[in-house]
């Protein structure tokens, strides 16, 4: 195959792959049309674990960081977003702009402090693994006993929030099928951020260290900043993606930190397929969907049936859902 | 109120050390020896408790329990590494990943067969006994010595056994071993077993204090990866003695001072720091 052939087979396969995700993003625009309002917003709440996945799919598929931790950020954006309407930091401008806004930072911060703290000492691979499952086993246990701060096991109560531009209009989203919209778009471009990243030189740059840290290292790389810095991205994420889902469940609790809800996005993204940002996102809309449905078919059968699955693809089936249709249907891989 | 006099600090440290050699032990064998991060230890505790529940209930002694339940926990650990785990050893990784899978599905499993109820179950040794002058419970006095028995057993058994040199042999170049005529994958399997069998007779050992509930072994999964990581899996029983005394131990002295649960987040969150400070464990090196 000549140069050139395979240049244009690049190319085809890059607009194929365009071409899937501009489809996939119609049908979702489209979708509350024949949704009833209540699968609106179990809809909308795939969209938010989405972006979480994603977060974690951007971590552990393009520079090979598996966070067993991710929940903790997702939690930590959506107790802002509670405290945001509790206590009102900004006096006159809509709670909900400012925790979308303070959501990312802090969270992202944290992941920034997180990041610099092991990435430069070269804690990596099963032991990174171990103390981002501590750190949301943490965060649990002091959201279940602090609870002047976060309200303990009852949790905390927030409304849902409301679009508004001072003294022109406020409107309460507080229909089912608008938020989707929001949660989508939130998704959407959550998607485009993480694509904009594994598609820069950045992002050539992360692959190269999943692929091989120390060459990257003696290449000349700063390893631990680049990890450091998509850390950063990916703790932002999760946090708009909890601060978005607090106030579309109307309720944060502990679990929402927590150790389970951390563990679980690992599942979604390696069913989905960990090597691709789209794989991230199929799995924990496919892994939701399923559990909503099977689990008022099978009940608790629905975690062993979950765990089964995930055993077969960690062994036999390690692309996920979404690697094996795009090989088998030549969708290349900017998914 | 627990009043602060020191024979009960230094009794509590004790007991929590002891309760966490009995239960990290059997992750710290596998983890040292296999490089296998076993996600499942937790599930596998539970199941221990489990039986543990079901011996008593059935009308026998938890002395009985304590032989039946590591070799039915060893025989789980037998199943996961047939079918799943000796597949995965050159992706640890994909390793830690199912075996997350595993202890989902060991504790829906259990949830099936015994309900999501805890279960209590009975103490044999439940009259405290006076030492120094304070009442201590007798059942955490034996586990105390369960703690020291197992220690002494493991040592006993990697130094002087014919399994323990092959062992140490696979552990120090498994190709070199493999050559030599040890069969590398029946090591790991056994090795694999051990672990799993330890972390049964964990789960029988703390039911008569905690029950036995299908988040059992949760606590103890986090807390054992904590001693075993601080540890280090250089020296593993110096390493398993002195993670429990520092995860443990120190946790059980702070809640003297704090809440329980502050008391274990201001350990967890030292331990990070240690790690962070010396990734080979507090007593690395070989």
């Amino acid at each position: 195959m000549s140069y050139i052939d395979r240049t244009k087979g690049a190319v085809q396969h890059a607009s194929m792959s365009k071409k899937v995700i501009l489809g996939a993003t119609a049908v979702a625009f489209l979708l509350p049309l024949v949704l009833q309002p209540y699968l609106a917003f179990l809809t909308a709440q795939y969209y938010l674990f989405a972006l979480l996945g994603l977060s974690l799919g951007l971590l552990w598929g393009y520079v090979g960081i598996l966070s067993f931790g991710q929940a903790a950020f997702f939690g930590l954006g959506a107790y802002i977003m509670a405290w945001s309407f509790k206590y009102t930091f900004v006096p006159g401008i809509n709670p909900a702009y400012v925790a979308l806004l303070l959501a990312p930072l802090v969270t992202g911060g944290a992941a920034g402090l997180l990041g610099w703290f092991l990435f430069y000492s070269d804690v990596k691979d099963v032991y990174f693994v171990i103390i981002t499952l501590a750190l949301s086993v943490i965060l649990e246990q002091l959201a279940v006993s602090v609870s002047s701060i976060f309200g303990g096991f009852n949790g905390i109560y927030l409304p849902r929030m409301a679009v508004s531009i001072p003294g022109v209009f406020n409107y309460q989203l507080s229909n089912d099928r608008l938020f989707y919209y929001v949660a989508l778009l939130a998704l959407v471009g959550g998607y485009m951020v993480c694509r904009r990243i594994v598609d820069s030189d950045f992002g050539e740059t992360l692959l190269a260290i999943k692929e091989n840290e120390t060459r990257t290292k003696s290449l000349g790389y700063n390893t631990a900043r680049y990890k450091t810095q998509v850390f950063v991205v990916a703790g932002a994420l999760a946090g708009v993606a909890g601060a978005l889902y607090a106030t579309l469940a109307q309720f944060v609790s502990p679990p929402l930190t927590g150790f389970v809800l951390s563990t679980e996005v690992v599942i979604w993204v390696a069913v989905g397929g960990r090597s691709l940002l789209l794989g991230a996102v199929v799995g924990s809309l496919l892994v939701n969907a399923a559990s909503t449905v099977l689990s008022s078919l099978v009940a608790s059968r629905y975690i062993l049936i979950l765990g089964l699955i995930f055993i077969a693809v960690v062994v036999v089936f390690r692309k996920g859902i979404v690697g094996y249709v795009a090989d088998r249907y030549d969708w290349g891989d900017k998914l | 109120m627990v009043a602060l006099d020191f024979a009960s600090i230094i009794s509590q440290t004790l007991f929590a050390t002891s309760i966490l050699i009995v239960a990290a032990l059997g992750l710290a064998i596998i983890f040292g020896m296999m490089g296998v991060i076993n996600l499942a230890h937790g599930a596998l505790i539970t199941a221990g408790a489990y039986v543990a529940y079901a011996v008593t209930n059935a009308g026998l002694s938890l002395w009985v329990a304590f032989l039946v339940a590591p070799i039915v926990v060893a025989l789980i650990g037998l199943v996961m590494e047939r079918t799943v785990i000796n597949r995965l050893y050159d992706r640890p990784v994909d390793t830690l990943l199912a075996t997350w899978g595993f202890a989902l599905v060991i504790q829906e499993l259990i949830k099936v067969i015994f309900g999501t109820s805890s279960q209590s179950v009975p103490n044999p040794y439940s009259t405290p006994v006076q030492v120094l002058g304070s009442n201590l419970p007798q059942y955490r006095i034996f586990l105390v010595g369960l703690a020291v028995a197992l220690l002494v057993v493991t040592y006993v058994t990697f130094k002087y056994t014919d399994f323990g040199i092959k062992s140490r042999a696979v552990i120090q170049n498994d190709e070199m071993a493999g050559m030599l005529g040890t069969n590398v994958r029946f090591v790991y399997m056994v090795t694999f077993m051990i672990g799993a069998g330890l972390a049964g007779l964990a789960g029988a050992a703390v039911s008569p204090i905690v029950g036995a509930d299908p988040r059992t072994g949760l606590g103890y999964l986090v807390q054992s990866f904590f001693v075993v990581i601080v540890g280090g899996t250089g020296q593993l029983l110096a390493g398993t003695l002195g993670g429990s005394g520092l995860i443990g131990g120190s946790a059980a002295a702070l809640s003297f001072v704090s809440s329980q649960t502050l008391a274990q987040t201001v350990v967890f969150a030292l331990a990070i720091v240690v790690i962070r400070l010396k990734p080979e464990g507090l007593f690395g090196g070989q």
